[in-house]
Order: C-alpha cells, then structure tokens, then sequence
C-alpha cells in the first residue's frame, strides 16, 4: 500500500460517526492526521483561512462532507467551496440519503469526487484513501 | 326543400321532428333562446323555464339576460353574446348560471349568430345545458387528486427522511462491528459499548420522533372541540414553567380579540408549546426573552400571532428549511429540528397555514391562520 494521505478532513455533525471514522482511520493508518469540522461553516472558515495565509499544505488531500447539518449544510459548503482549497485533493459526499435527487444534485458539482452512502465500507475507505495518496 | 321519405312499416305517418327534439331536450335537460336583435326581444323553450325555475308567466326580456348569470360570471356572459352578436362569433363554454330561486349551478353553453337569406345577422340563439352534477363530480375529483398529490410528495418526503435518519443510526452500529472485529485491546472494545449506547438513544429519538410525525396524519381525524386560547396558555405555561423561569421570559398574551376557535384540543397545545418554547430558547443573548401571543380574526379568519424578541434567523439563508424536518440552525445542543415541522404538519392537515417573518437580532414572528 502506499504512504498514507497526509491530511484527511470529515465535515459532519454526527459524533458517533466521526468517532468511529476517526478510530478507523488512525487504526488503519489512512492518514497522519484529521480535520474534524461538525458543520459547513466551521470547514469554510478553516478553508479560507488556511488560503489566505498560503500554508496550502495544510489543506487536506482527501474530504469527506456530509449533507445534513446545521448552520450550513453540505449544499451550502458545496456553493460556497472555493475549488483552490481543494487542487487535487478528492471531495466525497457521504450521506445516509438515498434520495436519487441527492445523488444526481451532488454529482452535479465538479468539485465533488463521488458519492458514497453511509454506511461506509472499511474497503471503500481504504480504496479513496489509496487513490488519493 | 326535399320531402321527408317514410321508413315506418305499415301507415306511412311523417315522423314527428318536434317529438324527437322535444323529448331529447327534456331528456338531457336542454333549454333554448332565441334573441331577436331587430327587435330586440327574448324567447325562451319551457325546458328553460324549468331549468331556470322560472314562473310560467315570466316574460323573458334581452335586458334581463344576463340575470341569469352567476354574478362572477356576468361579465363573461357579456362578452361572449357581445361577440356573438356583433362578431357573429359563435361560443361554447362552461359558464355558471343562477336560477330564479337563487341556486347557481354549472351549465354548458353553445350560442350561434342567426342569418337571414341576405346573410345579414337578425338573431342570437343557443342551448343550454345543466351539467352541474357532472361539474361537482370533476371539481371533487380535482380536489382529491390535489389532496392525494401533496399527501403522497409529503409521505415520499417523510419515506426519505425516515430512511436517512434510521440509516445514519444502522450505518454507525454496521461500523462499530466491524471495528469491534478489528481492534484488539479491551479498552479499545470498552469504547465502542460506549458508542453503542450513543447510537441506541438516537435510535429511540428518531423512533419517538417518527411516532409524533405518525400520528399527526391518524389525529386529524380526531374530534374538534371549542378550544379557550387562555385555558390552552395556562396549560402549556405550567408545563414550562422551568424554562420561563430560568431564562426570566415575560410572555405577554391578548386573546381579546378572539377567545376561542373550533380545534382538535391536542393540536392547540402541541402548537403553543412548540411556539412558546422555541420563542425562549432562541432568546437573545443579550437581553430578556419577550414573548407577545395575540389572537384576532381578520376577514372571517382566525389568527394567532406569536411575536419573539429573540435571536432571529436568517431568512434569506434558512427561509425554505425552517419547517423542514430534522432541520437546526443553531449551536443548541437541544435543538432537534422537529418542532415546526410537527407544528407545520398539525395546522396544515386541519386546513390552515402558517408563515414566519424574522430579522435576525432583532427577533421571530410566527402567524397562523387557523
């Protein structure tokens, strides 16, 4: 396998989830280090920040955003995403939503990378980690 | 004129055409008129008569014509014999008619210009038709597809948001098995009993939640009683009398102008309390929550008017989500994203609405038309 993915981001409000993701990930060593953001906004800000002050390479490679969430929802992140923070990083949307209208709505944005419906597969993590590394 | 040829056997008898035209106009409840625009006089067939319960000795007048319209449809009636007798243009329309007794009822219409040899215009004349049952029968129907339509986009709504929500809960248990296999030391395993007994109270909370939504559709049905604003407040007051009193909330009321309405007792205070606590708990940080409850009515409507001095929400941002479900805008640990939604669903399914006007700072409105 190769070397592990630097930086990987969740932007989600369920604490549960990034819990367990979290404890994967370290378990599986997918990536030296997380970014936990419990809503859009918080992920935007850390963004344009980051951005601003030109340390690009603490930008994450890969990012997992869920769409339900307070203050601003993964729909509202998607608009807002400035694509520079994302070069060449992959951008998943993880959701526990069916709803085809979701699924088309997301792909729609060339800043998303795929779709993937919760529950996450331990192999498909391990999967976008590895071709993002 | 070419002679009428008889095909009846036996005693060769001309066929009596006003027979046939007499009886399929009873049958089918046919009137006719006739308008004789040089000089300007009205003839109406005895089936109009009875169509329109007119007295016998009633002398139809071109004046009167449009009488016998629908007062919402006079105008229309007007234009079309407007057209017919000057554009010689001729009309067939479902218009609303009135009878001499006052009872309106749906009638098909057909009006053609009368030419004389000189094909000069002399005359209007026209059938018409009382197709009420037929008209009630399709605004019924029309009225049910309505109905059906919105409840089947809401019960799809409802399929996804009860599939999202019970998925997110399944996928973090289907998770934690899988770490459970994976990880080795005990203390590893410890925690995720602990992440268990998260994902069993959501599981309960979505459940409890489901439930509420649930019966709103089964409690509509429920009886409507004569529901007293005051005695509803006094109720939902007692029952958050800790959280006015933590947050020092002053709750004005004014049901003067209306005192009480015709509800399902149950509905009335879920709304209230909803209203009421969610008033409270997105006070301002700055200043003491301030809550005024007015009833009135307004052109034979009922209205309550819940007015917060509260933190307020962006509209422009949030507008199309505050009555959606699971749906939160603020860092409330308790906010739960249900309570409009409930609130919303509870007014709607007993045929009112409910609007939101809030600037943020500044505080929140909430107006139900009951």
């Amino acid at each position: 396998m190769n070397s592990p993915v630097k930086i990987g981001c969740i932007i989600d409000d369920d604490n549960t989830y990034v819990n367990l993701m979290s404890t994967l990930i370290k378990m599986k060593k997918l990536s030296e280090k997380l970014l936990v953001f419990n809503n859009g906004q918080e992920a935007i800000d850390y963004f344009e920040d980051t951005l601003q002050r030109g340390a690009k390479d603490e930008l994450p490679q890969v990012i997992f955003l869920d769409l339900n969430m307070p203050i601003m929802n993964g729909w509202q992140f998607l608009e807002q995403f400035d694509s520079e923070s994302c070069s060449g990083c992959s951008l998943y949307v993880v959701s526990s939503s069916i709803n085809p209208s979701d699924i088309d709505r997301a792909k729609r944005y060339p800043t998303v990378t795929d779709y993937i419906t919760k529950p996450m597969e331990i192999t498909t993590l391990e999967e976008v980690f590895a071709s993002a590394s | 004129m070419k002679k009428e040829a008889s095909n009846t056997p036996g005693k060769a008898e001309p066929i009596d055409k006003f027979f046939y035209l007499k009886e399929t106009a009873e049958l089918t409840k046919t009137g006719s008129w006739y308008i004789d625009t040089q000089k300007f006089e009205a003839f109406w067939n005895n089936i109009t008569y009875e169509i329109l319960e007119a007295p016998l000795d009633f002398i139809p007048a071109v004046e009167s014509g449009l009488s016998h319209y629908a007062e919402e449809h006079r105008d229309y009636a007007a234009k079309l014999f407007f057209d017919c007798y000057k554009k010689g243009k001729e009309f067939d329309v479902e218009i609303k008619m009135v009878t001499f007794k006052g009872t309106e009822f749906w009638a098909r219409a057909i009006g053609k210009p009368v030419l004389n040899g000189d094909n000069e215009q002399i005359g209007v004349q026209g059938v018409f038709q009382n197709i009420d049952d037929v008209k009630q029968k399709e605004f019924a129907l029309q009225n049910s597809v309505e109905t059906i339509t919105s409840q089947n986009s809401r019960l799809l709504n409802f399929a996804y948001i009860v599939s999202h929500n019970l998925r997110s809960q399944t996928s973090n248990l289907q998770l934690i098995t899988h770490l459970l296999d994976s990880l080795n030391t005990v203390e590893e395993k410890m925690e995720m009993l602990s992440n268990i007994k998260g994902v069993s109270d959501s599981l309960n909370k979505t459940i409890e939640h489901l439930n509420e939504v649930a019966t709103i559709q089964t409690n509509s049905k429920q009886e409507k009683r004569v529901v007293r604003f005051e005695d509803t407040y006094l109720l939902v007051v007692t029952s958050i009398q800790q959280i006015i009193a933590n947050q020092k909330a002053e709750i004005i009321t004014d049901f003067s102008g209306l005192d009480s309405i015709n509800y399902v007792p149950a509905y009335m205070e879920s709304i209230m309390l909803n209203l009421l606590t969610n008033a409270v708990k997105y006070k301002h940080p700055d200043r003491k929550p301030e809550v005024h409850i007015k009833t009135f009515t307004q052109n034979e409507q009922s209205f309550m008017v819940v007015k917060d001095n509260g933190m307020g929400i962006d509209l422009s941002r949030y507008g199309d989500q505050i009555f959606g479900m699971y749906k939160t805008f603020h860092y409330n640990d308790d906010a739960e994203g249900v309570g409009l939604f409930i609130t919303k669903n509870q007014i709607e399914s007993l045929g009112g609405s409910i609007a939101v006007d809030s600037t943020v700072d500044e505080g929140t409105t909430f107006t139900i038309i009951f």
